[in-house]
């Protein structure tokens, strides 16, 4: 797996509780071409899980279940494992959660 | 409980996103890949709304981040592709190939070069004899000519009379109709020429099915006296001599100074060459291609005047009539003409052939030979790289079996043999496709100046589909021997071989030895060939045509109309030019003739003679002659030799007692044993018997090519009988072509309305006859040169193989003390062989093929000794060499590394 410095993002946000394909957009600032991709890839090389969302919650709002993306315990190892690297990449990923977009009464 | 609300448009349209992009991911994650982008959307707009953030930019950024789903969609395509079986084997065949990348250079351009010939010879095929004419339903369209009852498969022009005759009578055809060569001036042009044409009767576009481009066709009442000044262009005309006016239908032009009117432009794919008569490639005449055609106006003498056959016919048969009725109808017509006109028509009959076999005709027999030729090359760039997958598949033998060992399955390995083949195959392909692009342009170039249907040669559609087509076939056959080979439970043995053997394989080397003996077989088939048609050539170069070629130059022109009334103006236009060419500097001498050998237009006028003093036969059984007008000139420049008596002179005037020349070959055949001088025959020259005493004898002449035989010709002097289709003879003293401009130009002082209607130098016109037999021996030559390359190739690649398998053998020889002598004899034995047993079986193809070729060949016999054993040796020579190399390796093993090794 390569480690690039969006990739690293990507880890990052997933470890700071974002755990939707939008929700990862919006925390990294990478387009969406570009995110989901790196998604694929970390499931396959198994960094992350992938399930559906309850769907009593959906149902709530009338709409389908999102897919909720985890970290693994791999995928952990490889975070802190280039971390060291992308120093930056904590300066970016905001450490209070919802600070880049708030989407108020989310989550 | 609230009601579901229907999706807004900035819902719609990033559903409809998703919804083309979902066609890129495959299809066992499609569904689950919709459900997530759609769940994403849909919350992401839920949440818009209920924070009020529906706002346009807002709006934008939702489908922009959409958008998205494109890329994701493909990335996730890609990935499942390049997990492809298949798209694996395809990049693990390019790295084999780079692996070695001279030996594969070497197999991609080899298969390319065969490719691209293939697909440059088929191409011309296609256009020859596959595709459809340009005619509307052109398999009824037939050609029709006269020819003698004793030898029909001699094509003869039609006469006027007989084609009339056969009109009124036949009931085969739904149309039926003649075109006669003709020719107008033209003046509006830079500068005087003459316009090839046809005069048609009536129905002759319908007969072929030819609508015009722009126009008309001729309306019925335009084939009568008066209103028959209307021309048809042919496209070609119409571009070169009006530009591609588009005003130029109904438009007035001057033909003949006198004003036509154009009624329409055919289309660029109608090129008839109807009015050829000499049926050979190999006599190099340049086809004649009409510009213009105009009504025939049928007057008494066509109906009448049947000894002339310069008419060409079409027919479209009646429907329901076969093509065996049509011939059988006019034999029979033929027949009753025979007993009604029995002096002129009695050994006359009608032969129909069809339209294509018209065209296609000359260009047959050296077509499928390089087709052949062409073929062969592919076989054996096929055998060649079919040996270097072997050799590989060899080496790679401890990889395959190690990957059966770990439990790959077998049809996986020979799958990704035949995928590497595939990969070469398709390189080869893009390489011959652009090899093809380029060698068709050369080859149309070339060979349309012959037959100009040609000249609508491309590479189209289908025949990339042919070219694809073959590739395919190429790779199936490199790679289906190796991977039956592998599959063949050669897995088992091949991690015992390379573990314990000594020897290699026998099988895989029994095949590679089969691929060497084809190889051979095939190069000397084509070297056979390639020498057969060398000879043949050199032969007929070497011809004598009975006069010198070098430093002439030729200008014909046809004399007529109003100021070239009498003979006395023709006489005084004629003593101008040449008084004139004489005083140009670099002219040795100027003459002129009206047969002029060689010359596209040749004026072969034929009588029959009665010789004083002998009993004559009747009128119609008289001997034939040709009759040639010439002064004394033309035979010194041409230099042909006089064998008796003397040339003409300025005594031999108008006034002067009339005299001639015979060649020697009328002197033999008319007063075997005797002298001709003094001699006297009589010949009909307009319409009054007109007796001459002969002067001279001259050497004879090849009048319509090397090849072609001397005629029986009698010269008669220029001063007696003036005439007005002559040909200017100037001999020069430097380069003629130089002079030839200059020479116009005089002509043009003396009369600036004068068509020069062909101007050449004799050594160009002897060239060009020689060039369709230069250019097939030239095809057939290199690519017999490339077999010749490819079979030594072959042995040497082969031998290396086997030499290198058995290093051990030769290691363990060398050690029980053979010498290096005996194991180069060994080895180089072994590839001699395999030589042998291919020249052999080579010669004795070349034999069982010499009917396909014997049509090609000039004074060599096909089954010629010398080329057979020429070849043979050469070969075999060839082989030594690509053994020898080998060979001397193979005695430099160290015998103890060797016996380490294994």
């Amino acid at each position: 797996m390569k480690i690039t410095y969006s990739t690293v993002l990507v880890l990052e946000a997933l470890a700071r509780g974002y755990h939707y394909g939008f929700d990862v957009i919006d925390a990294t600032n990478l387009p969406s071409g570009t995110v989901y991709p790196i998604l694929r890839r970390f499931e396959n090389e198994g960094l992350v899980t992938s399930e559906w969302e309850s769907q009593d919650v959906a149902q709530k709002d009338q709409r389908p279940p999102r897919r909720y993306y985890a970290l693994t315990a791999e995928g952990e190892r490889l975070l802190a494992d280039s971390k060291a690297r992308y120093r930056a990449a904590s300066e970016i990923v905001p450490r209070r959660k919802r600070a880049l977009k708030p989407l108020r009464g989310e989550r | 409980m609230n009601r579901p609300l229907p999706d807004p448009l900035v819902v719609r349209l990033c559903l409809a996103i998703l919804g083309l992009a979902r066609h890129l991911v495959p299809r066992a994650a499609r569904d689950q890949w919709t459900r997530e982008w759609d769940a994403e959307i849909r919350h992401r707009w839920h949440a818009m709304r209920r924070r009020d953030e529906t706002r346009w930019d807002r709006q934008a950024d939702l489908v922009k981040r959409s958008s998205g789903a494109v890329a994701d969609a493909a990335f996730l395509r890609q990935q499942f592709t390049a997990d492809l079986d298949v798209v694996q084997d395809a990049r693990y065949g390019v790295r084999m190939l780079r692996k070695r990348p001279v030996v594969s250079a070497l197999a991609v351009v080899v298969l390319a070069l065969g490719l691209g010939g293939t697909i440059t010879v088929f191409s011309t095929i296609d256009a020859l004899l596959l595709r459809e004419l340009p005619y509307a339903d052109s398999d009824r369209v037939v050609t029709v000519w006269q020819t003698e009852v004793t030898r029909t498969d001699e094509r003869l022009g039609v006469g006027s009379a007989a084609f009339l005759d056969w009109r009124a009578r036949t009931r085969s055809f739904a149309s039926f109709a003649a075109a006669e060569g003709f020719g107008f001036d033209y003046f509006d042009g830079p500068e005087p020429v003459q316009l090839d044409a046809a005069l048609v009767t009536e129905g002759f576009f319908e007969a072929l099915g030819v609508r015009p481009m722009r126009g008309r066709l001729f309306r019925a009442e335009e084939y009568v006296d008066g209103r028959s000044d209307v021309v048809l262009l042919s496209h070609a005309a119409w571009q070169r001599r009006f530009g591609g006016d588009e005003s130029i239908v109904g438009r007035t032009i001057r033909l003949d100074e006198r004003p036509f009117v154009v009624a329409g432009v055919l289309p660029s794919s109608f090129r008839l060459d109807l009015l050829r008569r000499e049926a050979d490639t190999v006599g190099g005449q340049a086809a004649q291609v009409e510009e213009l055609w105009a009504p025939k106006v049928l007057r008494d003498f066509d109906q009448q005047y049947r000894p002339g056959r310069f008419w060409g016919a079409v027919g479209r048969l009646a429907p329901g009539v076969t093509f065996e009725r049509a011939q059988a109808d006019l034999a029979t017509i033929s027949r009753h003409l025979a007993s009604e006109q029995p002096q002129t028509m009695a050994s006359m009959t009608a032969i129909i052939e069809p339209l294509r076999e018209q065209i296609a005709g000359p260009l047959r027999a050296p077509l499928t030979l390089l087709f052949a030729a062409v073929l062969m090359v592919l076989l054996i760039a096929c055998g060649n790289i079919a040996s270097l997958l072997i050799a590989r598949s060899v080496e790679r033998q401890r990889e395959f079996a190690v990957r059966v060992a770990i439990g790959a399955r077998r049809w996986r390995l020979v799958r990704q043999v035949i995928v590497e083949a595939a990969v070469l195959a398709l390189i080869a392909c893009g390489l011959g496709l652009a090899i093809a692009y380029v060698a068709v342009r050369g080859f149309v170039g070339y060979t349309s100046q012959f037959v100009p249907q040609l000249a609508d040669v491309t590479l189209d559609v289908r025949l990339m589909l042919f070219a694809v087509g073959l590739t395919v076939s190429a790779a199936l056959c490199i790679g289906l021997w190796p991977a039956i080979k592998l599959s063949r439970g050669g897995v088992q043995d091949g991690l015992k071989e390379t573990a314990t053997g000594l020897t290699a394989s026998v099988h895989r080397r029994r095949l590679a030895s089969a691929l060497i003996v084809g190889e051979v077989t095939l190069a000397v088939v084509l070297l056979t060939g390639a020498g057969l048609l060398l000879r043949s050539f050199v032969t007929v170069a070497r011809i004598d045509p009975g006069f010198v070629k070098s430093n002439v130059a030729l200008l014909q022109v046809f004399v007529y109309g109003e100021r070239y009334r009498t003979a006395e103006q023709t006489r005084a236009f004629f003593r101008q030019i040449v008084d004139s060419f004489h005083s140009q500097r670099g002219v040795v001498r100027a003459g002129a003739v009206s047969a002029m050998p060689f010359m596209r237009a040749d004026i072969d006028v034929r009588r029959g003679f009665r010789v004083a003093g002998r009993p004559a036969p009747p009128d119609d059984q008289l001997p034939i002659t040709s009759i040639a007008v010439a002064t004394g000139e033309y035979f010194e420049a041409l230099r042909i030799p006089l064998r008796h008596g003397r040339l003409f002179s300025d005594s031999d005037s108008a006034h002067a007692p009339p005299v001639a020349i015979i060649n020697d070959l009328m002197a033999e055949r008319v007063w075997p044993g005797e002298n001709p001088i003094g001699q006297r025959i009589t010949v009909t020259w307009e319409r009054q018997k007109r007796p001459m005493e002969i002067v001279g004898v001259v050497g004879r002449l090849r009048h319509n090519g090397l090849e072609s035989e001397a005629r029986p010709e009698v010269f008669v002097p220029f001063a007696q009988v003036p005439f007005g289709s002559m040909t200017f003879v100037v001999q020069t003293s430097s380069e003629p072509a130089a002079l030839i401009s200059s020479l116009k130009a005089r002509i043009w002082e003396a009369d600036p309305t004068m068509v020069v209607h062909d101007a050449a130098t004799l050594d160009s016109l002897v060239a060009q006859s020689l060039a369709p037999r230069r250019f097939v021996m030239q095809i057939v030559g290199s690519l017999s040169g490339l077999a010749f390359l490819l079979a030594a190739i072959g042995i040497y690649g082969m031998l290396s193989f086997s030499t290198g398998q058995r290093t051990g053998e030769i290691g363990l020889r060398l050690a029980m003390g053979a010498g290096a002598d005996r194991i180069m004899r060994m080895v180089i034995g072994e590839g001699m062989m395999l030589a042998g047993i291919g020249v052999t079986i080579g010669l004795v193809a070349a034999l069982a093929m010499r009917r396909g070729i014997a049509a090609l060949l000039y004074g060599v016999s096909p089954a010629d000794p010398l080329t057979l054993a020429g070849t043979a040796a050469l070969l075999l020579a060839v082989a030594l060499i690509a053994c020898y190399m080998p060979a001397r390796r193979a005695t430099k093993i160290d015998p103890l590394t060797a016996l380490r090794v294994q």
